[in-house]
């Protein structure tokens, strides 16, 4: 039907449609104001921030100064939780005679989660700053802005709305590809979306990154992001060109641009607080059972540690299956602790640094003798890109109503995880990193 | 929209002049950053100025909307849009980075509280080796008399 409209007229119905608002609005605009149309200052904003030349730097010098925000001013906050959770870990220790318990309390509860709730502040701060983005209307330009590159490479520019809301969480991100018409587009879209950077995504990367990188820890968050972007284009313009289903242009993308508004402070909070909670709400459920399920499995068969003895962790079953998956992730560097994080991060993505809190790697020092600054730079990256959680691959399904372009998701992203972050350290090798 | 010839040729030499010296420290920024990714032994500063790539590129971005506006001088109104948003910008970044500055000092405090002695270097140390002496935090300073007036051009128009 809609391909039968496109043919009569020459273009796709919406096009036309807004074509011919817009001609009517004009004929009773010119019939009652007289003299030019004043410039406002939404318009002259506009003129700059939609600038042919300027607007992608102009969002990429925002994005950036967003990770900075994130990732530098929330540190001292993070580090007063890690201080609290440090100060409890030692008391259970001290206190708690018997040594299961002590351990389960101690190791577990408290070093697994409070591994994760030191990225609250992080979060937080994130959604603070998407917060006002969003509301002073500037959000909606940068998606016009992006809208130019995403079509030429076979994006439709209705995919970057769903693609932001990634950032947050990729469930509602593709739940929102609704609003595009064309099944092709959707789909497509569906299927790029978990490579934008959700929130889960971002401990793992402040983590990780924060002990490695250095000076050019936030950078590595920036870059990860830019990458979960760049990625998503990339594998569109792919699927578009290699698989027969996809071929043909994106249908037009028509945006009705929001005035520009001072974003005010409770409104800001407001949603920062709703997309933050669920965070919260996560941690409180299925971290708390994946923190106790690996405990579990990191402590038994309970073997008393005597000296001179191998650590009760490298005998542990979690110890045996790490050390079945090791070989396949050497060649990225990963031991078998970091391979043991990213299979459970196949539950939750925070659950990786939950995982890697349990297997005694929840601190700078210890993470620098596990990664080096490339190695550590490939682990973020397989953990941006490979299988999103249970979750979002429940939605896959549920949205794409088709197993086969749900499978075909986990797959393409575990090899295309694999294939960047070996890329990465063979690169990071040549450079003598 | 109008703004007086006057007015507006002061608005485009201040833009220039501020876009050209976010130019040359976004270029010194973002030159030392690169020459830092790839050859960290041998990277060094320019003009003292912090090693950073993408602070230089946002401060080259920053510059760039300045010499937009600079075109104001020919009486090229849509100009004062450019002019707006470099302000912000700039206004964005000094104070990004005066907030890590600061929050370089909290860390600071809460490394007392564990026994840590008390040191002054996250003044001088935070935002990529410069603290409070960052450029673009006083630049940022610097740009509010020109974002003020833009403001009043653009707010005295809408009255009209």
């Amino acid at each position: 039907m809609s391909e039968k409209i496109r043919e009569l007229l020459g273009e796709e119905a919406e096009v036309k449609l807004a074509e011919k608002r817009y001609e009517v609005i004009s004929e009773i605009l010119s019939k009652v104001l007289k003299g030019e149309r004043p410039l406002t200052r939404s318009d002259l904003l506009d003129k700059a921030f939609l600038n042919k030349y300027l607007g992608i730097p102009v969002f990429l010098a925002l994005w950036w100064a967003l990770f900075r925000f994130t990732f530098d001013v929330s540190a001292p906050l993070s580090d007063l939780i890690d201080i609290v959770f440090g100060k409890l870990g030692e008391i259970s220790s001290t206190y708690i005679p018997n040594e299961q318990l002590a351990s389960f309390v101690a190791d577990g509860l408290i070093g697994g989660l409070g591994a994760v709730l030191v990225f609250i502040p992080p979060i937080f701060f994130l959604f603070f700053g998407l917060s006002i983005l969003e509301d002073s209307g500037y959000l909606a330009r940068a998606a016009f802005v992006v809208d130019r590159v995403m079509y030429k490479l076979g994006l439709h520019g209705k995919s970057f709305i769903p693609m932001l809301l990634g950032f947050g969480c990729n469930i509602p991100g593709i739940m929102a590809t609704r609003t595009i018409d064309k099944e092709e587009d959707r789909i497509l879209t569906i299927l790029v979306n978990p490579l934008m950077s959700c929130s889960a995504r971002l401990p793992v990367y402040v983590f990780v990154g924060g002990a490695v990188l250095g000076g050019y820890a936030a950078a590595g968050v920036y870059l990860m992001y830019s990458l979960g972007i760049g990625l998503a284009v990339l594998m569109a313009l792919l699927f578009r060109k290699v698989i027969p289903y996809f071929r043909g242009k994106p249908s037009a993308f028509i945006l009705e641009l929001p005035m520009y508004a001072m974003p005010t402070l409770r409104s800001t909070l407001t949603h920062m607080w709703r997309r933050g909670a669920l965070f919260l709400k996560k941690a409180g459920t299925i971290i708390l059972l994946a923190t106790i399920v690996i405990w579990a499995l990191s402590a038994y068969p309970w073997e008393p540690v005597h000296a001179g003895s191998e650590p009760r962790i490298e005998v542990s079953y979690i110890g045996a299956f790490g050390h079945i998956l090791e070989p396949v992730f050497r060649p990225l560097g990963f031991d078998w602790r970091a391979t043991v994080a990213l299979f459970f991060g196949f539950v939750a993505k925070e659950i990786v640094v939950d995982t890697l809190g349990v297997l005694g790697l929840g601190g700078a020092e210890e993470l620098r003798q596990v990664f080096t600054p490339i190695t550590g730079l490939a682990f973020m990256t397989f953990t941006l890109i490979y299988t999103p959680c249970l979750a979002t691959i429940g939605i896959i399904c549920r949205e794409t109503n088709s197993w086969k372009w749900t499978i075909f998701t986990v797959i393409y992203e575990l090899i295309l995880a694999y294939l960047v972050a070996s890329l990465i350290a063979a690169i990071g090798g040549l450079l003598g990193y | 929209m109008k703004v007086s010839k006057s007015s507006s040729r002061a608005l485009a030499v201040y833009a220039f002049i501020l876009g050209s010296i976010y130019l040359i420290i976004g270029a010194a920024e973002f030159t030392a950053g690169l020459c830092h990714l790839f050859q960290p032994e041998n990277a060094t500063a320019i003009l003292s100025l912090p090693v950073d790539l993408f602070g230089g590129f946002s401060a080259l971005v920053i510059g760039a909307a300045y010499l937009g506006g600079a075109f104001l001088w020919k009486g090229k109104i849509e100009s004062l849009g450019f002019l707006l948003i470099a302000t912000i910008l700039s206004i964005v970044f000094g104070l990004l980075y005066f907030l890590i500055v600061c929050a370089g000092g909290f860390s600071t405090l809460i490394a007392t509280w564990e026994g840590e002695e008390w040191t002054w270097e996250w003044l001088t140390s935070g935002t990529a080796g410069s603290g409070i002496l960052r450029p673009e935090i006083w630049l940022a300073l610097i740009s509010l008399p020109l974002g003020y007036s833009v403001i009043k051009a653009t707010r005295r128009e809408k009255v009209q």
